[in-house]
């Protein structure tokens, strides 16, 4: 296999349960080097699940995960899998950024402190060194002017840009965003897909999960639909929102987007 | 009246208070390990511990401390434990207020999202990281209103270990009424030397709450 063909994270045949209930079920998606892809169904459809996955917040139950051709969590040995040190599995995670639908910022460290938490703990920067990335990254989001507030100071979408300078900050190879806007009121929406925006415009590889439409039509190369655990299919956003192969997917489509005529009147 | 014999008797009192609080000092912090120990032994795999730790607790809920602190100063002995009047004193407390004070932390850990640590674990933070930077300085403001109630209760019952003749402040006063007559005086004088510390404590550590959760209140 020659390295342009070594997809940035591989899920392969991924499975989840919670006790019975099958979570995810053979999910299977490749996510190429500068691309972006969204995640999209209905809720309880398995799409956070497989963010949490993907990240081994929550191991799968079976499948695989590779972060550019490296497994997470396990090594192939000839005997069987052998597991990964907790401190591997920690190497390995920390080269995915996350975003959080509860933006998850620390409270009682002010911005800049949360975005230099990582730098300093993890990769063992000076305070000041870790400072001036601090200062970088944040102002990529906009906020240069709010290093030294704390987060209860700041809106939902200042927090949730923050949260994604902290996850840029550790230069991961690729961010995962589980609904970032759903917490939102909705005049903070736009600030955080901005961003967002121009995250994808740089071809930073990223899988998002979003209730946003539009977002995922302008931003995405291809959307992922998901329903009952299971991908249902995979297309460019122009091929899936114009004729999507499968029944359930239209469907989906048909009841998101007449809501969204309905908002329009 | 002979207000002056509190005061003519200062030095037995200043030592008996000095006992009092270092005492208070060392009980609070083996009270706290011995927190640390019950929440870590409640998490552990071994059923045992933690049915173990469960009959602890309760047993402990239902003795009053002064019948606990007959049991550690005069049965114990009788089981090879002998330890000397002090050492009795600061396990009896230690042994009753561990429990209390577990429950403080326990709530005040658990104030704290998973998504936070989440957060962390994406970072690349270890579990140990996620305890010292993130858990834990959170949950000391969280939980120092509940401690330092504990805390002041255990002061008080200091006084107790006067029956097993650890030379505290109570015990002193004891020494001192009985020496010049003057009940009313001496432990009025007394009571309100307890009064004035345990509220500057009180005090002290209610700046000390507005410092650790000033966060979250700045809008």
């Amino acid at each position: 296999m020659n390295e342009a063909t070594i997809p940035a994270i591989r899920t392969a045949n991924v499975t989840k349960r919670f006790d019975a209930l099958r979570v995810l079920d053979d999910v299977s998606l490749d996510v190429q080097e500068g691309e972006v892809v969204c995640v999209i169904g209905p809720s309880g459809s398995g799409k956070s699940t497989l963010l949490r996955v993907m990240s081994w917040l929550s191991p799968p139950d079976g499948g695989r995960i590779e972060l550019r051709g490296e497994r997470i969590g396990f090594r192939d040995a000839p005997g069987g899998d052998q597991p990964r040190s907790s401190a591997e599995v920690r190497r390995q995670r920390s080269r995915i950024g996350m975003v959080f639908q509860s933006l998850n910022l620390w409270p009682h460290m002010t911005v800049a402190g949360n975005v230099m938490e990582g730098l300093v703990s993890v990769r063992g920067m000076t305070k000041i060194e870790a400072r001036e990335q601090a200062q970088k990254h944040l102002s990529r989001v906009g906020l240069s002017d709010k290093l030294d507030v704390f987060p209860a100071q700041i809106s939902g979408g200042q927090q949730q840009r923050v949260a994604i300078a902290r996850a840029l900050a550790m230069e991961p190879e690729i961010l995962l965003f589980d609904e970032p806007t759903s917490s939102l009121d909705p005049e903070l929406v736009d600030e955080v897909l901005e961003v967002m925006t121009e995250l994808a415009r740089q071809r930073t590889t990223m899988v998002v999960v979003t209730h946003e439409m539009s977002f995922a039509a302008q931003a995405a190369d291809r959307i992922a639909f998901m329903d009952q655990g299971r991908l249902v299919e995979v297309a460019p956003p122009a091929v899936l929102f114009r004729e999507p192969a499968e029944d359930r997917t239209r469907q989906f489509l048909e009841r998101a987007l007449t809501r969204y005529r309905l908002l329009l009147g | 009246m002979d207000w002056l014999a509190p005061f003519q008797n200062m030095p037995a009192l200043l030592g008996g208070l000095v006992t009092t609080i270092w005492i208070t000092i060392a009980a609070t912090i083996c009270s706290l390990c011995g927190a640390m120990l019950i929440i870590l032994a409640d998490q552990a795999r071994l059923r045992w511990l933690r049915q173990l730790v469960r009959v602890y607790i309760e047993a402990i809920l239902g003795i009053p401390i002064l019948v606990l602190l007959y049991i550690v100063y005069f049965v114990l002995p009788d089981l090879g434990v002998k330890l000397g009047e002090i050492p009795s004193g600061v396990l009896t407390l230690t042994l009753y207020y561990s429990p209390y004070m577990a429950e403080v932390l326990r709530g005040a850990l658990g104030s704290i999202t998973t998504g936070q640590r989440d957060a962390g674990r994406m970072i690349g933070l270890s579990d140990f990281d996620i305890l010292r930077r993130i858990t834990v300085p959170q949950s000391i403001g969280i939980a120092l209103p509940g401690l330092t109630g504990l805390m002041i209760g255990l002061a008080k019952d200091t006084a107790i270990l006067s029956v097993i003749s650890v030379q505290e402040f109570t015990y002193e006063t004891k020494l001192v009424v009985s020496r010049t007559y003057a009940p009313f005086e001496v432990w009025t004088v007394v009571a309100a030397t307890y009064w004035v510390l345990l509220t500057c404590l009180e005090q002290l550590t209610r700046l000390g709450e507005y410092r650790l959760n000033r966060f979250r209140e700045m809008r």
